[in-house]
């Protein structure tokens, strides 16, 4: 019971902060443009060198050519292949993907042995059947892949030179949590043959709520683990893994030029409203005037002036 | 010697730099520029300027924080800095970036992925002290250290303390400016991290709180643009004279009578160049009076304050200074009542006016923006003016201005341009979005105090440099002479300085210049070529 409890604990905490921490970036005030090219919801052809609508002569008087399923191939190939390590870090790639690719396995293997562990409940013993050797190769891959990824990174972050001035024992930590993750997993596999099936177990119980079945020690272990990175990772830049919509689709992709009409003016209406109090004596704010003030003044004396 | 494996936390130690620049580190030139005893060496600071100004980063002194003369004095420094930290993570002071600003100090790995895209860390022997996270991540640790609740105990545990004294402000102050914001690191980053927004907002927090910016850009620069019109110190009636002055060389050249007009309310175009071209580069200003008045077009410029001058050097240091600027910029053409604005061959205030200030400019301040180039594009593949591609049969090569291409993604206008009028047009190596920065971004071409232009011009442009070089080593003598297009005046300032350091007009015979001068040179009906090929 208190495994399970833990681990519910776990997953609201997990739930809750990352929540508080998309909440908090979306309800940011819009911002100013600050794109970088390629962009690649641009037409097929632009995408492929890097070029934009402003290319185009009046470019404001054409409808805007938006292509979501570009973001969406360089999003995938970033996810999946981490296509960016590949092309400009050739020397981590190997390792970072092997840990990205351990983690996402190991997404994969739980949701699996949610699935098994349901079929059980409602007696599809046959599908069961046939999703336990799924389970028990998405958990070999994952806990190895993982284990070998995090080791690498680990030695790499520990002894290179590239690496070792950027490495803070906060850095370690993340590190060491998620190699124990894998670790753990991956001793269990080895050393007890029912560990695939304590674990289908064990994500029955957490879809019905229901008592903990006694683990084995390294499962109890590994389970744990995950728990506690579960809870640790939204307080971490780990969260990178869903944070990167933002970074690129609302920064470095967002091209949207200004209409007066959407959503983003009355946001930026709302910030020209707001009152700096910046302190440097060419701002002339004295902590009263408003963004549109400050900006205004100078049109109005410029109009004055011979 | 460049300085491998520096902590972090040396950013606040007292130790006499964080890197040394020895000319027999940094990557060699192609002959004739690959002797060491050749290579200009960098000036030396002279005593009273070390007494007074923080030197500490890299012996090399670009905006000079002045030291503080007792503890009284570092410690009120030191509160001025919490107290813009505090500001740059507000929404009301920092609302047009906080977004961005928050993403990236809160998402680095520490990869270091973004390292090897930085032409300034690469052409200085990998000094640790460049690399594009290091200024970022010590700035990271004081935004998590002084704006975060339970911060500094944080930091101790966490081993990311960095010390907070005048050295590590002086130092972050100086390292604000060894980066051009030219954003190559941006683009390779996984995580959508952007370090060249870092550096951006650094130099923010010290203007904007402080007062302290790079004299060249603030008091010379955008200051007097507010006071005068114009960066360059033109008055309007300045600006006329001298524009008379050139119609009347236009005319000549052309052989039909040029004359720009002004103030023509209602025109299809504003056209309105970098003034500095005025008095630097005259022929680019002569060349487009040519070309707008060859194709017809029903243009104008104008003579009010701010409104001859595109140049908005706020975007680079300072949001207020930008927002003033773009939003009179704005007012000159709504007054006008002209169609649209085209920006005339500047880098800089194309992404000022038409990318970062676009959601400022509310209402009818919108007036649509367009480049130069995508105009002259327009009309040479109109067919309207009768080009001679046989004029320019000479090497050509084409410099992509960071602010227009990789951060706008205006790229092939210029090179439809190029490929019909000059038959020996040759890329270089990366190029378009992946091309490196002149090294004179974000304001430093037109910086030169102390010893700062020795660094601009040996480290920041070392990467172009080469670059220009190698697209040109099949036909590497002066015998042969070779163009460069650069369409910005920024990026040609660069350039200027660079190829008079080097001496490359005696040695190579490359001449740099804009695009409007290569298409007027093309024209069959110009009695003379329009290109002199002299060096600037």
């Amino acid at each position: 019971m208190p495994l399970l409890t833990i681990f519910y604990g776990a997953l609201a905490v997990f739930v809750s902060a990352n929540l508080v921490r998309i909440v908090r970036i979306m309800t940011m005030p819009a911002h100013l443009r600050w794109e970088l090219y390629p962009v690649p919801h641009e037409s097929r052809a632009k995408a492929r060198y890097g070029g934009s609508y402003f290319e185009e002569t009046d470019w404001w008087t054409r409808s805007m050519e938006i292509h979501p399923s570009g973001e969406l191939r360089v999003m995938l190939e970033e996810i999946f292949l981490l296509k960016g390590v590949w092309k400009h870090n050739r020397k981590l790639w190997s390792w970072s993907w092997l840990f990205h690719t351990g983690l996402y396995l190991l997404v994969g293997a739980g949701i699996l042995a949610a699935a098994c562990a349901s079929a059980q409940h409602f007696g599809a013993t046959g599908v069961r059947n046939a999703l336990r050797p799924l389970v028990a190769i998405l958990s070999w891959f994952a806990m190895s892949a993982g284990t070998i990824g995090t080791l690498g990174i680990l030695i790499l972050r520990i002894t290179n030179p590239t690496w070792r001035p950027y490495t803070s024992r906060w850095a370690l930590i993340n590190l060491l949590v998620i190699f124990l993750v894998f670790a753990t997993g991956l001793l269990s596999l080895f050393v007890n043959p029912a560990a695939v099936d304590q674990m289908i177990l064990f994500a029955g119980d957490l879809l019905r709520f229901q008592t903990a079945p006694r683990l084995h020690g390294l499962i109890a272990a590994h389970v744990s683990m995950v728990a506690l990175f579960m809870a640790y990772l939204p307080f971490t830049q780990m969260t990178h893994m869903y944070m990167k919509y933002f970074t690129y689709h609302r920064v470095r992709w967002d091209d949207a030029p200004y209409r007066p009409d959407n959503k983003m003016h009355a946001s930026i209406m709302r910030s020209l409203r707001r009152r700096i109090s910046w302190a440097a004596p060419h701002i002339r704010s004295e902590g009263q005037k408003t963004w549109s003030e400050i900006a205004a003044q100078e049109v109005s004396r410029g109009a004055k002036e011979p | 010697m460049a300085q491998k494996n520096l902590s972090i936390e040396d950013i606040g130690k007292p130790l006499s730099a964080l890197a040394e620049i020895d000319p027999k580190e940094l990557p060699p030139l192609p002959p004739p520029y690959d002797t060491i005893e050749d290579r200009p060496k960098a000036r030396a600071l002279d005593e009273s300027t070390l007494q007074q100004l923080d030197a500490s980063l890299d012996g090399t002194i670009a905006v000079g924080m002045p030291r503080p003369n007792s503890k009284a004095e570092e410690e009120q420094l030191i509160e001025r800095f919490l107290s813009g930290l505090r500001k740059i993570v507000s929404r009301a002071n920092n609302w047009g970036f906080l977004q961005q600003l928050t993403l990236s100090l809160e998402h680095c790995t520490g990869c270091q992925t973004c390292i090897d895209a930085c032409p300034i860390y690469l052409s200085s022997g990998r000094a640790d002290v460049y690399r594009p996270t290091y200024r970022s991540e010590v700035f990271r640790r004081l935004v998590h250290k002084y704006t975060r609740p339970g911060g500094k105990f944080l930091a101790q545990v966490a081993g990311e303390d960095v010390e907070l004294n005048a050295r590590t402000i002086g130092r972050l102050l100086e390292l604000a400016y060894r980066c051009t914001l030219c954003r190559r690191c941006a683009q390779t980053c996984p995580m959508g991290v952007d370090n060249g927004l870092i550096a951006h907002e650094i130099r923010k927090l010290f203007s904007m709180e402080l007062g302290i910016a790079p004299r060249d850009i603030h008091e010379k620069g955008s200051m007097l643009q507010l006071r005068t019109g114009s960066s360059t110190g033109m008055s309007p009636a300045a600006v006329k004279d001298n524009i008379e002055f050139l119609d009347a060389e236009a005319s000549e050249s052309a052989g039909f009578r040029v004359e720009t007009p002004w103030d023509k309310e209602g025109a299809d175009v504003l056209l309105v160049h970098n003034a500095g071209e005025i008095l630097a580069w005259p022929e680019n200003p002569i060349a487009f009076a040519i070309i707008m008045t060859a194709a017809g077009i029903n243009w104008t410029m104008s003579s009010e304050l701010t409104g001859y001058d595109a140049v908005n050097y706020g975007v680079w240091y300072d949001d207020v200074q930008f927002a003033r600027v773009a939003m009179r910029q704005a007012e000159v053409a709504r007054k006008l009542k002209v169609k649209k604005i085209v920006l005339g061959e500047c880098g800089h205030s194309h992404k000022a006016l038409m990318v970062v200030a676009d959601r400022l400019l509310t209402g009818d301040l919108n007036i649509p923006r367009e480049s130069a180039l995508v105009l002259l594009r327009d009309i040479v593949l109109s067919g309207c003016l009768k080009l001679d591609p046989s004029r320019n049969d000479f090497p050509v090569s084409l410099h992509d201005p960071c602010n227009i291409v990789r951060l706008m993604g205006i790229v092939e206008p210029q090179r439809q341009i190029l490929r019909r009028i000059c038959p020996q047009f040759r890329e270089m190596s990366p190029h378009g979005v992946d091309n490196y920065c002149c090294g004179g971004g974000s304001g430093f071409a037109i910086m030169s105090p102390y010893n700062f232009e020795d660094w601009r011009l040996s480290i920041s442009g070392r990467m172009k440099f080469r670059q220009v070089l190698d697209v040109f080593a099949d036909v590497p003598g002066p015998e042969i002479k070779k163009y460069l297009c650069a369409p910005c005046s920024n990026c040609k300032g660069q350039f200027r300085d660079l190829f008079r350091y080097y001496g490359v007009w005696d040695k190579s015979g490359i001449l740099y210049g804009g695009l409007a001068e290569l298409i007027v040179n093309a024209m069959a009906d110009i009695r003379l070529p329009f290109i002199q090929w002299e060096p600037h």
